[in-house]
C-alpha cells in the first residue's frame, strides 16, 4: 500500500482476519450504545416486575414455586429476546449489503459471524440474564430472606444463558441459511412454544429439548435451573448437556452455510 | 508497478441456473492505469467485481490479483483493495468519521494519530469534513457516494475497485471524483465500471465493453475509437443534393450514404470502403457540382458512445 510506511499495518490471515475490528464493532453496537441498557431495563421490568407481582402477594410462594415463576419468566423471555434480537443480524446485512461492504474489505466470512456471536452472547449475558438475575436473586431474598446462596444462584442463570444462547446461535445459524426473515424467527419460536406440546407424543424429546431447564415438564414442580440454584438433582442434567453441546454445533453449521453465501 | 499486470482473468464465468451472468471473461488490467469496465445494465460488470473481491464464486474459469488466486486468497488481496459498492450501504448508527475508522481498522492497527489524521485527511478529500460527525442516517445519496469514495481510499489502496463512482453525484462532484481519480493514478491502479461514456474517455487508458455477459471489446481508448466501423465522412450541403448523391453512391469506394434533410440543408453521412480514394475524390466530386454548396465537410471523430451504441445495438460479441 503506498503511504503507508508509517502505519503499523495489520496482517490480515486466515479466519482470523479482520476479528479484532469486527469484535471491536459488535461490541460497540452492544455497550457502546444504550441497547445493552434498554434491553436491561425492559427485561428487568418484565420479568422482575411479574416476580415482586408473585412473591409480594398473600400467601407469598414458597421458594421452589418462586424459582419456578422465575425460570420460566427469566428463562422463556431471553429465549424471544435473543430470536428478536438475532433475526435480523444476518438476513438484514445480507439483505441491506453492509455484509458484502465489510467483506470486501480484508474479513473473513468466520470473524464476521463470529464477531456478531460473541458480542450477543456477552450482551444477552449482562443485559438479560445477569441484570435482571440479580433482581430476582434481591426479591427472592427479600421474601425469603438467607433462601439463596449466591454462587448457587449464579450456577442457575448459568443456566438460563446456556438456553439463550441455544436459540441465539439457532436463530443465527437460520439467518446464514435463509434470506428471508420468516423461517429464521418462525422456527426458533416455534421450538420455544411448542416443544411442551409434542413431550406427550415423543416423551424423549424433554431429554434433548431445552425447556426443562426453565421449565417444569409434565406434574414436575422441579427445573434444571431451580435445581442447581437448590443444589438438588434436576430429573435429568441431559437436556442442559445436549443444549450446550447444540451450541457450538448451530455455530458449526452457520459459519459452514455462510462461507458459501453468495453476496 | 506501472506494467505489471494487477488483475487476470482467465475463462471468468458465473451462472445462475440458467442464467450466464458472466461468460468466460478473459482480460488483464496493468499498474497505475484506468480501467474503464462498461456495459448496459446486467452486463455484468458488478459480477466481475465481486468475482475479484471473493463476495461471490465462479462457476468456471478463476483469475488473480496481484498474482494471488481470488478464490484461495480472498482475504489477502482485500487487504490490497479499495472497493466502492454500487450502492453503498454503512452501518447507519455510525458516523462518516466512524464509518472510516472502522475501514482503517482492518489495514492499520497504529498509530492512532496518525490513523485519525489519514481519516480527517480522506473526509477533506472528498468534502465531507463539516459532516464527519453526523450520523449517516440523515446523508443524501450525493453525500454517501462520497463517504463511500472516501472509505474506498482511506487505505492508500493499491487497487481501487469502484462500482459507478460518479452516479448519485451531480455534474460537480462527478467533475471531483474524475479529477480525485485522475490524481490517483500515479500512486494506484483503478478498476471502475460506469454509465458515463465521457468520463471514460476523458480519464481511462483502457477500456473493456462487456454485453450479456460477454466481452465484446477489449483494447486502450484509441484502439477501440481507431476500429469504431471504418471511415465516415460527415458532409453538410445547401442545394439540391439529390443527383449528387446518385453520383457519389455510384462510385465503387463509398459504402453507403445516409442522407437527412432539415431547414434547407442536406447532412451526409458517407462510409468509404477506401479511405485512400475516398480522401482524392469525395470533395471534390461534391464541388464539381455548381447546384451545390458545401457548408461542411470533414471525417467523423469517433466517440466512445459510438463504439458502445454500435456493440451493445449490434449485439456484437468477442474481441
Amino acid at each position: 500500500m503506498a503511504g503507508n510506511n508509517e502505519f503499523q499495518l495489520v496482517q490480515a490471515r486466515g479466519w482470523t482476519g479482520g476479528l479484532n475490528n469486527l469484535m471491536r464493532v459488535e461490541f460497540g453496537r452492544w455497550f457502546g450504545t444504550r441497547l445493552w441498557l434498554w434491553q436491561a431495563l425492559m427485561w428487568t421490568l418484565i420479568v422482575d416486575g411479574v416476580l415482586a407481582g408473585v412473591l409480594f402477594s398473600e400467601p407469598s410462594p414458597p421458594v421452589l414455586d418462586a424459582l419456578m415463576i422465575y425460570g420460566i419468566m427469566g428463562g422463556m423471555m431471553p429465549a424471544i429476546a435473543v430470536v428478536i434480537i438475532m433475526q435480523d443480524v444476518l438476513v438484514g446485512e445480507k439483505e441491506s449489503g453492509t455484509a458484502a461492504w465489510v467483506l470486501s474489505k480484508p474479513a473473513s466470512r468466520t470473524a464476521f459471524v463470529l464477531s456478531k456471536w460473541a458480542a450477543a452472547m456477552v450482551g444477552v449475558l449482562v443485559a438479560i440474564v445477569v441484570i435482571p438475575g440479580i433482581g430476582a436473586f434481591i426479591l427472592i431474598n427479600i421474601a425469603h430472606p438467607g433462601s439463596l446462596e449466591v454462587g448457587r444462584f449464579a450456577l442457575g442463570l448459568g443456566a438460563i444463558w446456556i438456553n439463550a444462547a441455544y436459540y441465539l446461535t439457532l436463530t443465527l445459524m437460520l439467518g446464514a441459511f435463509f434470506s428471508n426473515r420468516a423461517g429464521v424467527i418462525g422456527i426458533p419460536l416455534a421450538l420455544a412454544f411448542g416443544q411442551q406440546m409434542v413431550f406427550g407424543v415423543l416423551p424423549f424429546l424433554a431429554y434433548v429439548l431445552p425447556w426443562p431447564i426453565v421449565a417444569p415438564v409434565g406434574n414436575s414442580t422441579n427445573t434444571i435451573f431451580s435445581a442447581l440454584v437448590l443444589g438438588e438433582t434436576p430429573a435429568s442434567w441431559l437436556p442442559l448437556i445436549v443444549t450446550f453441546v447444540c451450541i457450538p454445533i448451530f455455530l458449526g453449521l452457520g459459519l459452514w452455510r455462510f462461507e458459501k453465501e453468495e453476496l | 508497478m506501472p506494467g505489471s499486470t494487477v488483475i487476470h482473468t482467465q475463462g471468468l464465468s458465473k451462472s445462475y441456473k440458467d442464467i450466464h451472468a458472466l461468460k468466460d471473461l478473459s482480460m488483464e488490467v496493468q499498474g497505475n492505469s484506468i480501467f474503464g469496465f462498461l456495459g448496459p445494465n446486467g452486463a455484468g460488470k458488478t459480477t466481475t467485481m465481486k468475482l475479484l473481491l471473493g463476495l461471490i464464486r465462479p462457476t468456471a474459469g478463476g483469475g488473480t490479483v496481484f498474482g494471488r488466486d481470488i478464490q484461495r486468497d480472498s482475504v489477502e488481496i482485500r487487504s490490497h483493495i479499495g472497493y466502492l459498492p454500487q450502492e453503498p450501504r454503512f452501518y447507519e448508527f455510525m458516523s462518516a468519521r466512524e464509518t472510516l475508522e472502522f475501514v482503517a481498522g482492518f489495514y492499520f492497527k497504529g498509530p492512532s494519530k496518525l490513523v485519525k489524521e489519514r481519516v480527517s485527511e480522506t473526509l477533506q478529500l472528498v468534502g465531507l469534513e463539516d459532516k464527519a460527525d453526523r450520523p449517516i442516517k440523515g446523508f443524501s445519496g450525493g453525500e454517501r457516494q462520497r463517504l463511500g469514495i472516501a472509505q474506498a481510499q482511506v487505505n492508500y489502496p493499491d487497487l481501487l475497485i469502484l462500482d459507478e463512482p460518479a452516479a448519485s453525484l451531480d455534474p460537480l462532484g462527478r467533475h471531483d471524483v474524475l479529477e480525485v481519480l485522475e490524481k490517483l493514478r500515479k500512486y494506484t491502479t483503478v478498476f471502475y465500471s460506469t454509465h458515463i461514456l465521457d468520463d471514460v474517455q476523458q480519464i481511462s487508458d483502457t477500456v473493456a465493453i462487456l454485453n450479456k455477459g460477454q466481452l465484446a471489446a477489449y483494447g486502450s481508448i484509441d484502439t477501440l475509437l481507431a476500429g469504431g466501423g471504418g471511415t465516415v465522412y460527415e458532409v453538410t450541403l445547401k442545394g439540391d443534393a439529390a443527383a449528387a448523391e446518385q453520383r457519389a453512391g455510384a462510385q465503387p469506394w463509398v459504402s453507403k450514404i445516409q442522407a437527412k434533410e432539415a431547414n434547407g440543408v442536406t447532412r451526409w453521412v458517407v462510409s468509404v470502403a477506401d479511405e485512400e480514394q475516398a480522401e482524392l475524390h469525395l470533395l471534390r466530386l461534391l464541388l464539381e457540382d455548381p447546384a451545390l454548396v458545401v457548408t461542411e465537410f470533414g471525417r467523423k471523430q469517433f466517440e466512445l458512445e459510438d463504439i458502445f451504441m454500435q456493440i451493445v445495438q449490434g449485439g456484437q460479441n468477442g474481441r
